[in-house]
């Protein structure tokens, strides 16, 4: 294969076919549908299997074949400028993507491929979705060196945009006095903060008892559903008579009461419980094990490289130019003990997927995480927030009631006992407390920051440059109470985390949204 | 601060129209296939839900289009434009010039018949990115398109 390779660094003068390899891991994909329709066709047991048999024979015939074809039609070609990727078996396709337009190369590779070396390469460009690639499956070796050959693209392609701009005009020098140096302003080549060489440099790794701590404290809402699924597997291993005591529970009340020891069945009960708890519990910390397995956050030259995963490998990449938003989260136990978690939003990347904002930190000390922070955006961690007004209390707790008469007359009406919902009101009352405590913001020089949330706590960085739109929304029911919402509107694509202020005086409202719109004006 | 051209107040009665026709046979559906089959207590007479969902929206008919006029208002400034609007949750909006991605007029039959057009501003944030104004003067709203042209970025983000 080699000789068709024209330079050390391995560009391509002819498009090549993927990894062979990748005909094999098609197919196997293939399987648990091949598996499923023959399923049906030899357990369908009425008189009409022929129609069955026919329908898997065809899917066999047409699967298999499509696999060999669509290997045998993609090719693709990466030259010093662009890559191509030619597709199709009926109708051709042919993409160019230019090399300097490409924003991120993310290299994943799941169990199946780890076992064959081959990886998913996955090209991603700003905004355009129409100029996405995708190379399904190339050797691992491959898929790094073309990961290298952008990437020692784009460096040259960089040097030569900034000696062109330098000598044309002198536009990244302007001092005011908003503006603050970090990663996310132009001039690439002196940022402050972390310190980016050209060469890679190792910023974060987790080590394995950090892993574990984290899975620990994770406690997130797929913990229900888990428990819910060991709870009904664990069902079927119960006792028959208790079985029989549990129907004649539901149907008999007083067969129950004077059957037999309510003190042990209380025990049993409670044991389970715990036991299905404790194992849900472990079964998140193993998940968690297996998807953040030997982070690792990198930098080099203003991109950050994540990757971790220990059957499933995935690696990432953020450009801090394009960041729109870092969000600091953490959990109210997470944050009892000290650990925090960093995320950026960044902007219109592959807008066609589901595009959730890249975790550059999972999990790690307070400290840690504000110092990173404060490298990638020069801001000053607030211990002190300016609070909402009061009169959101009253707005959540009306909304809670609704949700909960709702509830209640939904239980009144399937005769189940409801008046035991009524006492959860004070509970209701508490919880729009806490949730007016833990809501805040700030303005700084060129930052906004906006912290929510008790059970899930989020605290939002937006530079003020990177707003697009600022709204104030004012509804029916906050009009009464004379307030508003502060939207702040970014190109982060994820669409998790929006930047709002919610529930403020009306005029405090529109008077920040022209504060911000004059530093926004100052800083462009 | 601008308003809309008051012709505007016709387009979205017309779609008021719409909406009363959509909306009752809709509410007569509902009432003919789903209240009077499945819903033995149904506390009203034949008709009434159908008949008062008629009335609803023929009331807004006149009642929207003056007040979503009235509170429509706009503001060309100079690095900026600002928008004010909305009856029951009433939303004011800046958007930079600089942040402008592309801008389009576009002209619906309707919009034709009455010689307007919507303006429509394009920038790169996701939640209600799209900024529309409605019902300008169509000269007044090409000339518009023409001006923020001039401001328009590539690398808005």
């Amino acid at each position: 294969m080699t000789d068709i390779y024209s330079t050390e660094l391995n560009i391509q003068t002819h498009g090549v076919r993927l990894s062979p390899l990748s005909m094999i891991y098609q197919s196997i994909r293939q399987l648990p549908g091949l598996a499923i329709t023959f399923y049906v066709a030899l357990s369908g047991g009425s008189g009409e299997n022929w129609i069955y048999i026919v329908i898997a024979l065809i899917y066999g015939l047409f699967v298999f074949p499509v696999t060999l074809l669509n290997f045998y039609y993609f090719k693709y070609l990466l030259t010093n400028k662009e890559l191509v990727i030619h597709s199709g078996i009926l109708s051709k396709k042919q993409r160019n993507i230019p090399l300097e337009r490409i924003q991120n190369v993310n290299i994943t590779q799941n169990f199946i491929q780890r076992i064959f070396g081959i990886s998913k390469v996955q090209i991603e460009t700003a905004g355009d979705a129409s100029a996405e690639g995708v190379l399904d499956s190339v050797k691992t070796s491959r898929a790094n060196e073309i990961k290298l050959i952008i990437k020692e693209f784009q460096g040259k392609f960089e040097q030569k945009k900034n000696i062109s701009l330098n000598e044309t005009t002198n536009k990244n020098i302007i001092e005011d006095d908003f503006k603050s140096e970090d990663f996310t302003n132009n001039n690439i080549n002196e940022p402050n903060g972390i310190s980016s060489n050209n060469e890679e440099e190792e910023l974060i790794r987790m080590s394995v008892k950090e892993l574990v701590i984290y899975g620990f404290l994770r406690f997130r809402p797929i913990l229900f559903v888990l428990f819910a699924w060991i709870y009904s597997i664990g069902q079927q291993f119960m006792p028959s008579d208790i079985h029989q005591l549990m129907e004649d529970f539901v149907y008999d009340v007083e067969a129950l009461t004077n059957s037999l020891d309510w003190f042990l069945l209380t025990i049993y009960f409670i044991g389970f419980f715990i036991v299905a708890f404790i194992l849900s519990w472990l079964l998140d910390v193993l998940l968690t094990v297996n998807q953040w397995w030997n982070f690792r956050l990198s930098i080099e030259k203003n991109k950050l490289y994540t990757n971790h995963g220990l059957l499933n490998r995935r690696s990432g990449t953020i450009p801090l130019k394009k960041l729109q938003m870092l969000v600091i989260f953490s959990n109210v136990i997470r944050q009892k003990f000290g650990y925090w978690g960093l995320m950026l939003e960044t902007a219109g990347l592959s807008s066609l997927e589901n595009r959730r904002p890249e975790t550059a930190v999972p999990f790690a000390k307070f400290d840690k995480v504000i110092e990173l922070s404060k490298g990638i955006l020069n801001f000053e961690f607030p211990f002190e927030f300016e609070k909402v007004s009061r009169k959101t209390i009253r707005r959540a707790f009306i909304r809670y009631l609704i949700f909960l008469v709702i509830i209640t007359f939904a239980a009144y009406l399937f005769d189940l006992s409801y008046y035991w919902f009524l006492f959860l009101m004070p509970l209701l009352y508490f919880g729009a407390v806490l949730r007016w405590q833990h809501r805040g913001w700030q303005i700084q020089n060129d930052k906004i920051i906006i912290k929510q949330g008790f059970f899930s706590r989020r605290i939002k960085i937006v530079p003020i440059n990177k707003i697009q739109t600022i709204n104030v929304k004012r509804t029916f029911f906050q009009r009464r109470l004379q307030l508003a919402s502060l939207h702040i509107d970014t190109a982060a694509s994820s669409g998790i985390n929006d930047a709002s202020i919610i529930d403020i005086d009306e005029k405090d409202a529109i008077s920040l949204m022209e504060v911000i719109s004059k530093r926004f004006h100052i800083l462009n | 601060m601008y308003q809309l051209s008051p012709e505007i107040k016709t387009q979205w009665a017309i779609a008021g129209v719409r909406r009363l026709f959509f909306n009752t046979l809709i509410a007569f559906l509902l009432e003919y296939f789903v209240i009077t089959e499945y819903v033995e207590k149904w506390f009203f007479g034949d008709y009434v839900f159908t008949f008062s969902v008629f009335i609803f929206f023929l009331a807004m008919l006149f009642i929207i289009p003056p007040l979503k006029y009235k509170f429509w208002k706009f503001d060309v400034r100079e690095d900026e434009i600002y928008l004010e609007r909305g009856v029951f949750t009433r939303i004011h909006t800046t958007a930079p010039y600089s942040r402008v991605q592309h801008i389009d007029v576009v002209q619906s039959i309707l919009d034709r018949w009455l010689g307007l057009g919507k303006l429509v501003i394009y920038t790169a944030g996701t939640k209600g990115a799209d900024i529309l104004i409605p019902g300008l003067p169509i000269q007044y709203a090409e000339d518009l398109r023409d001006r923020l042209k001039n401001y328009t970025s590539e690398d808005a983000v």
